[in-house]
């Protein structure tokens, strides 16, 4: 290849990647002038609804700071005054949520600031049933962090501490759609390079995959097993961070951040790992904050964060190929896919607490 | 449901006591036999709007579908072409949302607050009533239906419109966030967020405009002047005071401010980009509740500023001079131009049960800029630093200095044909005369 074929080419891998507005048909969009970023965007595939969820800091509804507004699928605002409030204390935050026909499973973070020590513990909300989600030895620190609602169970991850030193482990629970715990397993990461917390769940058949990266830790899905872990970037030296997992036919694609950069890739039992290093990362001028990954159509997936300043969206192809970087003015704090459409939430702006979510249809 | 009216039967609608002043006679008109119930937020002009494309020279027109006739959503978008042909699908497209929840929404309770158009998007802005919860409020754009929609939330107060700004880089929305807050937000045209700038306090923007590179917003006396790029603020310039001001409007280079004075009048004024005052003119209308109120100014192709009431259309020239008056015997609405044509609507009756659009050419305008205008003073020197003199033809009943801010620093005595300035600092004052043909003001520079 010659030298003017090389830069040709450089050039229009340049311009494919050039940050941009992202590759969608932007349906509609909504705002809230409060949430600060802590927005969670799902849909219940019976209603077909669209849930969005945000923490009411400045009260303007009602002392339960946390609401979610349903939005019918053209965008109409069904209820704009009139949203369910929930909350769990004065301390808390909403985590995760799914809602299936009209009944919500929430993972939210509450902290006691009453007792002698402020203890975190998780509450995983089924419909009306609540379980409470402490260490094995109280007032230690409890953080939940991803829940994947299945068919018949609820899958929740996160970290608990079990004692004073080196303390911190990975937990991981399932209950039955009633909040009924099935298996409750602890995973101690002493001896490997993980944190001591899962930061992401998925399933892939019958294993229950968590993310303590650099490690994928393998769980049966029936019974909690421990299984194996796995390393799905490989890179020395290892990527530690709070990854985010979504599971594909086969694959767990994945998503990291470490330091400035964002690391992607996948893994399966019959490929391996694939990613990480090589093309699958983006390096920013400052560290990327909020970490989210959802399945598209066609193999696709879509990674969301927020760098310097802006949001971005990172369209990838099956093979972890980058296929676009767009640039948001808002941040992006969590995505949802569903019915070919894409939803984003975030906050509007650094300077007030502004939320938004939007929808759209991306283009072939 | 619809029917053309020709020329005549307009004219021949026209009432007799506006015999006298110049009646607008319409090239092609159109009719409807609803438009508003008026009962919402009683804005009898809420939903009927009209827009010019100014790329595609389409005329759009929102008119409310009073009988929910269609469906619950409450407006109808009808599109003419210049020369007046309906190019309106039929049905009509329909504008709203459903009422998901009839407690929260009571019927009929939603309407346009803004309609603009360009490039063959359609974009209007929405507010619902929502119980005790203030307004809700949207914007939507259509391009041969639905094509996206932003949700603005509540307004508690339920006192903000959201406006509408289009420039061939998007759209600028204004309104009232957060119960005390108000916000602007630039999207591009396909409805991106470009940025947001966040003001906060009670007090609301009254009106906003693009002019050159800026967004330029009033709000209690006081211009606010943002990047039309990036919303970043470039500062602000004080205008007069006490007088809330109804609407600005633009030229492309310039800004044109009007306000509606408590007695009857209304005064109009050309600033530049920066604030520098270069005319104003008051203008006397009528009293205030007889539907004399200004609430629209439009700036024509020929840079002439028009001052809407519902009686009236006040037309002024391009120097702030000559003035005439115009009346269709019926209440309007909303005005839109193309490069030829003045586009009108509103209502045929008080009823509010008939609603008209109408084209009128411009020609019928001309004489406005055509009329012999007698300059109403010359001062001389301009700046002055001692005295200034007065040259004016007619009788000048009393004269006053003020300051920019409204407030009186002096009152001449006759003969009223020279000014002393020796006692004022340095700056930017107002003469204003008082003579046969009503009050006027004037710039005075003092520099030294």
């Amino acid at each position: 290849m010659s030298r003017l074929s090389i830069l040709v080419l450089v050039g229009l891998i340049s311009h494919a990647l050039k940050a941009q507005t992202p590759p969608i048909d932007l349906e509609w969009t909504a705002l809230r002038w409060f949430g600060n970023g802590t927005g969670v965007i799902t849909h219940d595939p019976v209603t077909n609804e669209h849930l969005w969820a945000l923490q009411d800091d400045i009260n303007t509804l009602n002392a339960n700071d946390e609401v979610k507004l349903p939005f019918l699928p053209d965008g109409s605002d069904v209820a704009p005054a009139y949203p369910d409030r929930f909350n769990v204390g004065s301390l808390d935050h909403l985590v995760d949520l799914t809602v299936i026909d009209s009944v919500p499973y929430a993972l939210m973070a509450h902290q006691n600031i009453g007792g002698v020590v402020q203890d975190q513990y998780w509450h995983l909300f089924a419909g009306a049933a609540e379980l409470i989600i402490q260490s094995p030895e109280e007032d230690l620190l409890d953080v939940g962090l991803d829940m994947q609602v299945e068919a018949d169970a609820i899958y929740v991850c996160g970290s608990s501490m079990v004692g004073t030193a080196n303390n911190d482990r990975g937990r991981s629970i399932k209950t039955d759609l009633q909040g009924n715990v099935l298996w409750d397993v602890l995973w101690d990461p002493v001896g490997t390079d993980a944190l001591g917390r899962f930061s992401s769940v998925a399933l892939l058949g019958d294993t229950v995959v968590m993310a303590a990266f650099p490690l994928l830790v393998l769980f049966d899905r029936n019974t909690g097993t421990f299984i194996d872990t796995e390393d799905p970037a490989a890179l020395t030296p290892p990527l530690q961070g709070d990854a985010r997992l979504v599971a594909g036919s086969d694959r767990i694609h994945w998503a990291c951040i470490q330091g400035n950069t964002l690391h992607f890739g996948y893994w399966s039992f019959t490929e391996g790992a694939t990613g990480g290093g090589g093309a699958f990362f983006q390096t920013y001028a400052t560290p990327p904050a909020g970490l989210d990954v959802v399945l598209g159509e066609n193999g696709e997936w879509w990674i969301g964060t927020t760098a310097e300043g802006q949001g971005r969206l990172l369209r990838v192809g099956t093979d972890a190929d980058l296929l676009s970087t767009s640039t948001l003015y808002a941040s992006i704090t969590d995505l949802d896919f569903v019915n070919g459409k894409l939803s984003i939430t975030g906050k509007l702006d650094a300077t007030n607490p502004t939320s938004y979510v939007l929808v759209g249809t991306p283009q072939p | 449901m619809r029917t053309a009216i020709t020329s005549a039967l307009v004219a021949s609608l026209l009432p007799s006591f506006l015999q006298g002043q110049t009646p607008l006679v319409p090239v092609w008109s159109h009719t409807w036999p609803y438009g508003q119930e008026g009962s919402f937020n009683s804005m009898p002009w809420r939903d009927n709007h009209v827009a010019v494309d100014p790329i595609t020279g389409l005329v759009h027109v929102t008119v409310d579908d009073e009988f929910e006739v269609a469906s619950t959503r409450w407006d109808y978008l009808f599109t003419f072409a210049p020369d007046g042909i309906d190019l309106t699908p039929a049905p009509p497209p329909l504008l709203g949302s459903p009422a998901p929840n009839p407690m929260a929404f009571p019927a009929n309770q939603e309407g346009t607050a803004s309609l603009m158009a360009r490039d063959g998007k359609v974009f209007h802005a929405r507010e619902r009533r929502n119980d005790t919860y203030g307004n809700v409020g949207s914007v939507h754009c259509h391009e041969n239906g639905p094509r996206w929609q932003l949700s603005l939330g509540r307004d508690l107060f339920g006192s903000s419109d959201a406006r509408l700004l289009v420039d061939e880089h998007g759209t600028i929305i204004f309104r009232r966030t957060q119960d005390l807050n108000f916000g602007f937000f630039a999207l591009d045209p396909n409805g991106w967020i470009q940025w947001s700038r966040n003001f906060t306090g009670m007090l609301e923007f009254d009106c906003a405009v693009i002019v050159s590179n800026e967004v330029q917003a009033v709000r209690e006396g006081t211009v606010h002047r943002l990047d039309r790029t990036t919303g970043e603020p470039l500062g602000t310039y004080p205008v007069l005071a006490n007088q809330p001001i109804t609407e600005i409007s633009s030229n492309g280079t310039d800004l044109f401010f009007c306000y509606a004075g408590g007695n009857g009048s209304i005064t109009v004024e050309e600033r530049t980009i920066s604030g520098d005052l270069v005319w104003t003119r008051t203008v006397s209308t009528g009293p205030p509740d007889d539907g004399n109120l200004p609430f629209d100014l439009e700036v024509d192709p020929a840079g002439r500023p028009w001052v809407i009431t519902q009686l009236g259309i006040y037309v002024l020239g391009s120097d702030g001079g000559a003035e005439e008056r115009f009346v269709y015997g019926a209440r309007i609405n909303d005005v839109a131009f193309s490069e030829d044509r003045a586009y009108i609507t509103g209502m045929l009756d008080n009823a509010g049960n008939t609603t008209y659009l109408i084209a009128v050419d411009m020609d019928l305008t001309t004489m406005v800029a055509e009329q012999a205008y007698e300059p109403a003073l010359v001062l001389y020197p301009q700046p002055a630093s001692t005295t200034v003199y007065l040259q004016r033809a007619g009788r000048v009943h009393s004269a006053r200095v003020l300051s920019i801010s409204g407030q009186v620093i002096s009152t001449l005595g006759a003969p009223f044909n020279r000014v002393n300035l020796e006692h004022l600092p340095v700056g930017t004052y107002v003469l204003e005369l008082t003579t046969d043909q009503g009050r006027s003001t004037h710039p005075l520079v003092v520099a030294r």
